[in-house]
C-alpha cells in the first residue's frame, strides 16, 4: 500500500499518510490551528525533505480548513467578515514579513534569534492560557496579597478608532485590531515559516474576547486563504508542491477536521482552552529542544521562502 | 528543487566503449565479466524504489567492488551552529558541488584489502576519495567537516552507502567465482543515469572493469504531475489548490449527509430533484394505507402533550424561581428547592425529547448533568463563606468583604488605599446588618407583601404602599446585636461622641452601572446618639416611592439592591461641591466640570443651589477655561444640635469664588486619579475643610455614552421657540409641549410629551419612562436629577431662559438638545411618539450572575445545537423547539406513506383535506363517517386555519394595482389551478393541536400548532418549501411570506427556498387569529411564485395581503 510521489520523490504508505493528515485534521478542526507544526516534522521523518513537507502540508491544510470551515458555518460559528478583516492584514503582514526577514538576513543569523522570540512568545502564551483556564475551570476564588484585586480594566482596545461590530463574534473592535493581529500573524508566518494559529487564536481570544467555538470556526476560515496563498506560491517559486502527497494527507485531515469540529462541540470552552495551551506549550518545548540540542547532522535543507 | 547538473562519465578504461554499448540494452546490460539489470528503472505511480541486479564471475584470487554513482548535483544546504554558545541555529549557507545524488559500494572484502590509497582514489572507493571532486563553497566551512556533514545526510536519506565485504563470492567453474548482489536504489534517488560500475581487482591492481548505466526515468502519472509543476508552477498550485478545496467539499458532503435537518445546499438540490421525479411518479399510483403509522402518530403525539405540560410547569418553576430569588437571598432552602425541581424536570423533558426523536438529542442530557454539578457545586461553595459581619470600618474593608458594605463604601475605600486619597473616617454598615433588621420579627414578609403587587403603572397606590413600608421600617425594633456593633465599631474608628457624622446609603449595584443618583437618603451632621435611627431613615428611604419606582422600572432584584449604609466623619467644609471628570454633553471633549459653594455642599449636588461653575482642562496643569462665579447670598453650616442651617455670607464673600485657583488644580487632578483608576468617568463629591485638606465624599461613574448621531440639519425655515442652556444628553425629540409648573401639574404629564418645568428634582424619576425630552429653565446638568435623565437617555436642555413663557402648552415641538434649540413643529416626524428606551434590558433575578447564566439566562443562539445550550432555560427552550420541529417530521412522513383518507373533510373544490383524529379532534358522533363536515372538527387550531383557508377572497390579482378581490381573473386562476390543489392535504388534529401538511405540485407546507390555555405551550409554526417557478421566483415568494410573517409579527428564519415562521406564547384566540392570517397567506401565495419576477412586487404583493387582511378583520 505504498504510492511514489512525483515531487517529493518517495515512496510512502498510504494508510501512514492517511492517518497523519487525519490527526493534524482533528487538531485543526478542535483548536483552529493549522498544524503544520506537526505535519512537517512528520513527514520528513518518513523520508520527505522538510522544502516538500512544508509545502504540501499547507495543501493539506486547507483541505482540512475547508471541510472545517462549512462544518462550522453549519453551527455559524463562522465570523466571516472578521476572518476577511484578518486575511486582509495577514497578507499585508506576509509581504512585509518576507521583506523583514531579508533585511534581517544582513545582519547575520536573525533566524535563530527569531526563533529564540517565537519560543518566548510560545511559551507565555501558552502559561497564561493554562493558568487562566484552569482558573475558569475550576472557578477558584483567589486570595490576593492586596487588600482589592485589580479592578476589571476597560481594555485599551476599546480606545482604538474606527470600530466595526462583528455580530456574529459579538465583539465591537477598531478594524485595526484584527487587522494588526492578521499583520502579526503573516510577518510570524514569513518569519518561521510556521501558520499564525497558535499566536492568532490565543490572541482572538484573549485580546478580541471572543467566545472559543466562534475562535475556532473563524481562525479555520482565515488558515483556508492563508494556506491557499502559500500552496499557490510554493507551487508558483519552488516547484514544492506535490499534490498527490497533498491529497493522501487530505483524505485524512478532511475527515479529522470533521470529528475534530464534532469533538469540540462536545467539550467545553475552557477544556478545549486547556488542551490548546498544553499543544501550545509542548511546541514551544519541542522548539526549545530543538534549539538547545547539538543536531546529529549539522547541515539542513534550505527551506524555501 | 535541487539543481541536477549532471557530470560526464569518467573513462579510465578501453573496455568503457563495451559498457556503454550495453547500457542501450534495454532489459541488462553484460559486461567482459558481469551483467547488470534492469537498465531501465520507470517510477510509476507506485513505483518504491528499485533493485539493481548485479551478477558476473571473477578470477579466483581477485576481488570484487561494485560502485553506484547517481548523477553529480549541486547541493545546497544550511549550515548550523551555535550563536550566542546556547542555541543551534542555521549561521550560513553551504554549497556542494559535484556531489554525486546517489553513491553506494559494494565489495567482497575490506576497503582497505582491495588496494593503496591512490588505487582507491582513482577508483572512487569510499568517502574521502569523493571529497577530491567536490567543491565546496561557503564561508566559515571547513572542507572536510563539510563532506563529512553531507555523507551522514545523505547516509541518512538512504542515498549514500558504504558496504564492504557485503558482496558474497560463491564457487563456480573452476577458477572463477561468481558473485550476486542486489543493490537497492532508494525512491528518493534523483532521476537521471545511474552509473554501476563493476570493479575486479587482484592484488592491489585493477584487473577488470565493467560500467553500466541505469537510466532512472519518471513515467506516467508521475512524470506528467512532475513536468506541469516544474513548467507551469502557478498554474499547478492553482489545480491543486482546487483539488484540495473539491476535496474538503466532497468530505464535508459525504460528513454531513445524516444531519437531515441542516442537509448541504448541494443535497438539497440533488434531493429536490428526486422529490420531483417521485412526485411525478406517485401520482399515478397509491399505496396501501398503514393502520400501524397511525397507531405510532398517536404515540408521538402524547409524547408531545408530556412534554408541553412538562414545558409549561417548567416555566412556571423558572418564574417562581426569578421571583422568590429577587426577594430572598438565594442560599436560602426556599430558593434551593425550587432550583432542585427545575433539575429534575428539566432532566424528565430531556427524556420526553429523546424518546420523541428517537435519541437525536442524547447529549442534552449531559448538558443538564453538567449544569446540575456546576450549580451545587456553585451552591455548595457559596456557603462555605466565612460569616460576615454586622459593621466594618472602611480602613478593613478588602475584596472579600467588598459585597457586604455596598459599592459607594468600596469605591471609598478604594480611593483611600489604592490611590492615597483622603477621605474623612468612615465605616459601613453592612449588608448583613440591613438583612438582621429585616428578618427581625418578620418584617421582611411584611414588606414583600405590601411591595410585591404595587404597580409602576398605579403610582397613587404605588406610593400609599411605599409609605407604609417606609413606616414599617422606620418603626421596627433595631437589632441589639446591631445596636452593639455600630456603637463598637463607631468607637473603633475614632469617631468621638461629639463629632457630627453623616450618615449615605451605599446600596449594593449604587453606583456601578445604574446610579440611583439622590435617591436615597443622606443626613448630614448626625449626633453618635442619633446615628441608630438616622441608619433606619436611610435604610427606610430605599422604600421611597421614587426608589421603588427606580428599581422596578430597571428590573432590578429587591435582595439585589440590600442597603449597605456609610457613616462618616462630617467634614466641618469651607467649600464643597460636586466635580465631573467629562462634562456632560461633551463627553469627548477636553474639559471637566466642577460645581462648588461654601459650606456644606448637598445644596449643590442635589442641583438646587446656586453654585460657582468652572470649566477646567483636563491636561495639567488644569488651567480654568470658564469661571461662573455665582453671587452665594448664603451657606450651609452644620448646627451644634445637629443638623444643617443656612448662614448667610458677608457681602464681599458672596462674589467671591469658592475655590483658589491651586485648589482647582489640585482637585482636577484627584478626580482625573480616580478616573484612571476606575477607568471610566467619575461624579466626584468633594470638600476642602478650613485647613485646605481635600477630602473625597463620594466618587462614582458618570454616564456619558454618545446618544446617536442626529440625522440632518435643522430645516432653515424652522422657526426658533427658545434656545441656550446646557446638554443633559444630547439628542432630538419630538412631541406636543406639556408645562408644568406644580407637582399636580407634573402628574398629568401626558404620554411622549415634551417636559417643560421651572425645574427638575430627583423624584421627576416616575415621569421619566412617559417624556420624550425635557427642557428646563433652571438646573444644573450636574445635580442628581440630571443623572437621571441621562440614565434614561432623554434628550435634554437644562437652564434655558425663559422657556416657560416661550413654549405654549399642547404646541407641536421639536427639541434639538445638542443644537441648544426648540423649534415649532414637527420637523422630525420619525420621531414622534419615541420614548427613552427601558434601563436596564433583561429582569434581573437575584441570583448572581454564575448562577443566573446557569439558571435562567437566555442564550440568544441556543437554538444552533445542544452544545451552544448554556443555562437550564436554554435547554427547556431548545427542547421545546426541537419537539415543535420534530412534529413537522409527523406531516412529512404522512404524506412519504401516502395514508389514504382517514377522513375526508367535505369542502368545495380546490380544497381537498383528509383528517387524522389523534384524539378528541371531532365531535362524538363524526368518528364513524367517511367524511366529516369542516364544523364537526372542534380542534381549535385547525378551525383558526379553515376560517383562513376557506375564505376565498385571499386569490392574489395578477394586475398592476391589487383591485378589489373576487374579480373575474381570480376565479379563472383557482379553477385552472384546482388540479394541482387537487392533491390531498393531511391534518393531524386533537381538540388542541393540528399539524396539517400539504404538496401542492411542488409547493410543500406544513403548518404545526398547539392552542391550549396555557400561554406558554402555545405554537404556531410553519414551514414552506419548493415551489414550481424558478429559483429566484421562488425566493421571491419566500421573501414576500418571510415578509408578511414578520408584519405579523412571527420570528422568520429563511434559508434558500425553506422559511420558517413562528411564534410563541399566545394565548388560545390570538393563536386562531394567527392561524387564520395563515390560511390566508397559503391561499394567497399557491400560485404568486409565477407572476413573481421582480424584487419590489415583494412589497407590493405584502401590502396587497396586509389590506385585504384588514378589510377581511374588519367584516
Amino acid at each position: 500500500m505504498s504510492l511514489f510521489l512525483p515531487i517529493a520523490q518517495a515512496s510512502v504508505s498510504i494508510p501512514l499518510m492517511v492517518a497523519a493528515g487525519g490527526m493534524v485534521g482533528l487538531l485543526s478542526g478542535l483548536f483552529g490551528v493549522g498544524g503544520g507544526f506537526l505535519l512537517t516534522p512528520l513527514l520528513m521523518f518518513m523520508g520527505i525533505s522538510p522544502v516538500v513537507a512544508a509545502a504540501s502540508g499547507s495543501a493539506a491544510i486547507l483541505a482540512a480548513a475547508t471541510t472545517g470551515t462549512l462544518e462550522h458555518s453549519r453551527a455559524s460559528t463562522v465570523d466571516f467578515k472578521l476572518g476577511f478583516t484578518l486575511f486582509a492584514g495577514g497578507a499585508i503582514g506576509s509581504v512585509a514579513g518576507v521583506e523583514l526577514l531579508h533585511w534581517l538576513n544582513r545582519f547575520g543569523p536573525a533566524n535563530s534569534v527569531i526563533r529564540v522570540l517565537y519560543v518566548v512568545m510560545l511559551g507565555t502564551i501558552g502559561t497564561l492560557m493554562l493558568v487562566e483556564s484552569i482558573r475558569t475551570w475550576r472557578r477558584g476564588i483567589y486570595m490576593s496579597e492586596r487588600r482589592f484585586q485589580p479592578l476589571p480594566r476597560r481594555s485599551w482596545t476599546e480606545a482604538l478608532p474606527g470600530a466595526v461590530r462583528f455580530p456574529k463574534s459579538e465583539i465591537e473592535v477598531s478594524f485595526l485590531l484584527p487587522v494588526a493581529m492578521g499583520v502579526l500573524g503573516g510577518v510570524l508566518a514569513a518569519l518561521m515559516g510556521v501558520g499564525g494559529g497558535f499566536v492568532m487564536v490565543p490572541l482572538m481570544l484573549y485580546v478580541l474576547r471572543m467566545r472559543m467555538h466562534v475562535v475556532v470556526g473563524t481562525s479555520l476560515f482565515q488558515i483556508l486563504f492563508t494556506s491557499g496563498l502559500v500552496t499557490v506560491l510554493q507551487a508558483a517559486q519552488n516547484h514544492t508542491v506535490d499534490c498527490v502527497l497533498a491529497l493522501l494527507l487530505a483524505t485524512g485531515s478532511t475527515a479529522g477536521a470533521v470529528i475534530g469540529t464534532r469533538w469540540g462541540r462536545r467539550l467545553r470552552a475552557d477544556q478545549l482552552k486547556i488542551l490548546l495551551a498544553l499543544i501550545v506549550l509542548g511546541v514551544a518545548v519541542k522548539v526549545t529542544v530543538d534549539t538547545l540540542r547539538t543536531p546529529s547532522v549539522l547541515l539542513s535543507h534550505v527551506a524555501g521562502e | 528543487m535541487r539543481d541536477a547538473r549532471r557530470e560526464p562519465g569518467r573513462r579510465r578504461h578501453p573496455g568503457i566503449g563495451v559498457a556503454l554499448a550495453c547500457a542501450l540494452a534495454p532489459a541488462a546490460a553484460s559486461g567482459a565479466f558481469s551483467s547488470v539489470e534492469p537498465t531501465l528503472v520507470e517510477a510509476g505511480s507506485f513505483y518504491d524504489g528499485a533493485t539493481l541486479r548485479v551478477r558476473g564471475t571473477i578470477g579466483e584470487r581477485s576481488q570484487v567492488a561494485i560502485r553506484v554513482t547517481g548523477p553529480r548535483e549541486h547541493h545546497a544546504f544550511n549550515r548550523r551552529g551555535r550563536i550566542a554558545g546556547v542555541i543551534w541555529g542555521g549561521i550560513e549557507h553551504v554549497t556542494f558541488h559535484h556531489a554525486p545524488s546517489l553513491y553506494a559500494v559494494y565489495t567482497s572484502a575490506a576497503l582497505g584489502a582491495l588496494g593503496q590509497q591512490a588505487l582507491r582514489q582513482q577508483l572512487l572507493l569510499g568517502y574521502e576519495t569523493l571529497a577530491a571532486h567536490i567543491e565546496v563553497e561557503g564561508k566559515g566551512a571547513d572542507k572536510g567537516e563539510m563532506i563529512e556533514q553531507l555523507v551522514r545526510l545523505k547516509e541518512g536519506e538512504g542515498l549514500y552507502r558504504l558496504a564492504p565485504g557485503a558482496v558474497r563470492l560463491g564457487d563456480g567453474p573452476p577458477g572463477r567465482r561468481p558473485f550476486e548482489m542486489a543493490v537497492p536504489v532508494p525512491a528518493i534517488a534523483t532521476p537521471g543515469d545511474i552509473e554501476v560500475a563493476v570493479l575486479e581487482l587482484a592484488d592491489g591492481a585493477l584487473v577488470g572493469e565493467d560500467l553500466a548505466r541505469v537510466r532512472l526515468v519518471r513515467v506516467g502519472m508521475p512524470a506528467a504531475l512532475f513536468r506541469l509543476a516544474h513548467e507551469q508552477g502557478a498554474l499547478f498550485g492553482l489545480l491543486a489548490v482546487f483539488l484540495l478545496l473539491v476535496a474538503g467539499v466532497g468530505v464535508d458532503v459525504l460528513g454531513s449527509g445524516r444531519a437531515r435537518r441542516r442537509m448541504h445546499p448541494a443535497v438539497v438540490m440533488l434531493m429536490g430533484l428526486a422529490r420531483g421525479v417521485d412526485d411525478a411518479l406517485l401520482s399515478s399510483r397509491h399505496r396501501p394505507r398503514s393502520p400501524e403509522e397511525v397507531g405510532r402518530m398517536h404515540a408521538k403525539y402524547r409524547l408531545f402533550r408530556t412534554l408541553l405540560a412538562l414545558n409549561s410547569e417548567l416555566l412556571e418553576v423558572l418564574a417562581d424561581l426569578e421571583e422568590e430569588s429577587s426577594w430572598t437571598p438565594y442560599r436560602h432552602p426556599r430558593v434551593r428547592m425550587g432550583i432542585r425541581a427545575l433539575f429534575d424536570g428539566a432532566a424528565d423533558m430531556v427524556g420526553v425529547l429523546n424518546t420523541l426523536t428517537g435519541h437525536r438529542y442524547f447529549d442534552l442530557a449531559n448538558v443538564v448533568a453538567s449544569l446540575r454539578a456546576d450549580v451545587f457545586k456553585l451552591l455548595a461553595r457559596e456557603s462555605e463563606r466565612e460569616p460576615s459581619q454586622l459593621a466594618l470600618p472602611l480602613r478593613e474593608v478588602k475584596s472579600e468583604t467588598a459585597g457586604q458594605v455596598g459599592d459607594k463604601a468600596v469605591n471609598l475605600a478604594r480611593v483611600e488605599c489604592d490611590l492615597g486619597l483622603r477621605i474623612p473616617e468612615s465605616f459601613a454598615v453592612t449588608i448583613e446588618a440591613y438583612r438582621e433588621l429585616l428578618e427581625t420579627g418578620g418584617l421582611a414578609s411584611q414588606l414583600r407583601g405590601l411591595l410585591a403587587p404595587a404597580r409602576l403603572d398605579a403610582p397613587e397606590d404605588l406610593r400609599r404602599r411605599c409609605e407604609q413600608a417606609q413606616r414599617l421600617v422606620r418603626e421596627a425594633p433595631v437589632p441589639p446585636s446591631v445596636a452593639e456593633a455600630i456603637e463598637q465599631v463607631r468607637r473603633a474608628c475614632s469617631l468621638p461622641a461629639g463629632e457630627g457624622l453623616a450618615v449615605r446609603s451605599s446600596a449594593a449595584g449604587e453606583g456601578s452601572a445604574l446610579s440611583f443618583a439622590g435617591q436615597f437618603e443622606t443626613y448630614l451632621n448626625v449626633p453618635a446618639s442619633r446615628l441608630v435611627q438616622a441608619w433606619k431613615d436611610v435604610v427606610a428611604s430605599r422604600f421611597s416611592p421614587r426608589a421603588v419606582f427606580y428599581r422596578r422600572a430597571a428590573g432590578l432584584a429587591e435582595v439585589d439592591t440590600a442597603m449597605a449604609v456609610l457613616v462618616q466623619r462630617m467634614v466641618r467644609a469651607r467649600s464643597s461641591g460636586v466635580l465631573f471628570s467629562r462634562r456632560p454633553g461633551e463627553p469627548r471633549g477636553s474639559a471637566l466640570l466642577i460645581t462648588a459653594v461654601r459650606g456644606l455642599g448637598p445644596e449643590a449636588s442635589a442641583g438646587t443651589a446656586r453654585a460657582d461653575e468652572l470649566v477646567v482642562s483636563r491636561s495639567p496643569p488644569h488651567r480654568i477655561l470658564e469661571r461662573h462665579i455665582a453671587r452665594k447670598p448664603e451657606h450651609l453650616v452644620g448646627a451644634e444640635a445637629g443638623g444643617l442651617e443656612h448662614r448667610a455670607l458677608r457681602a464681599e464673600e458672596q462674589v467671591q469664588a469658592s475655590l483658589g485657583d491651586g485648589e482647582v488644580a489640585q482637585l482636577a487632578a484627584a478626580a482625573l486619579a480616580i478616573e484612571r483608576y476606575f477607568g471610566e468617568p467619575q461624579d466626584v463629591e468633594w470638600a476642602f475643610d478650613a485647613e485646605g485638606q481635600l477630602f473625597i465624599l463620594q466618587a462614582r461613574p458618570l454616564r456619558t455614552e454618545q446618544a446617536e448621531a442626529p440625522e440632518g440639519e435643522v430645516p432653515r425655515q424652522a422657526r426658533l421657540l427658545a434656545r441656550g442652556g446646557e446638554v443633559v444628553w444630547p439628542g432630538r425629540a419630538v412631541g406636543p409641549v406639556h408645562v408644568a409648573r406644580t407637582p399636580e401639574e407634573e402628574e398629568r404629564t401626558p404620554e411622549g410629551a415634551l417636559l417643560v418645568v421651572p425645574r427638575l428634582l430627583p423624584d421627576c424619576v416616575r415621569l421619566l419612562p412617559r417624556v420624550c425630552g425635557i427642557v428646563v429653565e433652571r438646573g444644573t446638568v450636574t445635580g442628581h436629577a440630571a443623572s437621571l435623565v441621562r440614565e434614561f437617555r432623554i434628550p435634554s436642555l437644562f437652564g434655558v431662559a425663559g422657556a416657560l413663557e416661550a413654549l405654549a402648552p399642547g404646541e407641536m415641538a421639536s427639541l434639538d438638545a445638542a443644537g441648544h434649540g426648540v423649534y415649532a413643529g414637527a420637523l422630525w416626524p420619525e420621531l414622534q411618539g419615541r420614548l427613552p428606551a427601558a434601563l436596564a434590558g433583561d429582569r434581573s433575578t437575584g441570583l448572581p450572575d454564575l448562577l443566573a447564566g446557569k439558571l435562567t439566562k437566555l442564550s440568544a443562539n441556543a437554538f444552533m445545537g445542544t452544545w451552544a445550550c448554556q443555562s437550564l432555560h436554554d435547554v427547556i427552550r431548545f427542547a421545546h423547539e426541537m419537539a415543535i420541529q420534530s412534529m413537522f417530521e409527523i406531516g412529512d412522513r404522512l404524506l412519504d406513506s401516502r395514508i389514504g383518507g382517514v377522513k375526508r373533510l367535505d369542502c368545495p373544490p380546490p380544497l381537498y383535506v383528509h383528517v387524522v383524529d389523534l384524539g378528541g379532534g371531532l365531535r362524538p358522533g363524526a368518528a364513524s363517517k367517511e367524511s366529516v363536515a369542516a364544523e364537526e372538527v372542534v380542534s381549535t387550531p385547525f378551525q383558526g386555519l379553515w376560517r383562513g383557508l376557506s375564505d376565498p377572497r385571499f386569490e392574489p390579482q395578477r394586475s398592476e394595482r391589487p383591485g378589489p378581490f373576487g374579480s373575474v381573473l381570480t376565479t379563472t386562476m383557482v379553477t385552472s389551478g384546482s388540479r394541482e390543489l387537487g392533491a390531498p392535504n393531511y391534518a393531524c388534529i386533537t381538540d388542541s393541536y393540528l399539524n396539517l401538511s400539504s404538496r401542492q405540485a411542488y409547493h410543500f407546507t406544513v403548518v404545526d400548532s398547539f392552542l391550549s390555555e396555557d400561554p406558554n405551550n402555545n405554537h404556531v409554526s410553519m414551514r414552506l418549501r419548493g415551489g414550481g417557478a424558478a429559483p429566484r421566483q421562488r425566493g421571491l415568494r419566500a421573501e414576500l411570506a418571510a415578509e408578511i410573517l414578520r408584519r405579523n409579527h412571527f420570528s422568520v428564519s429563511v434559508r434558500g427556498d425553506l422559511l420558517t415562521g413562528w411564534v410563541r406564547g399566545l394565548d388560545s384566540a390570538a393563536g386562531a387569529e394567527k392561524l387564520a392570517m395563515i390560511g390566508h397567506l397559503i391561499r394567497y401565495l399557491s400560485r404568486l411564485d409565477m407572476w413573481m419576477t421582480e424584487r419590489d412586487h415583494v412589497k407590493r404583493y405584502a401590502e396587497a395581503f396586509a389590506r385585504a387582511e384588514a378589510e377581511a378583520v374588519a367584516a
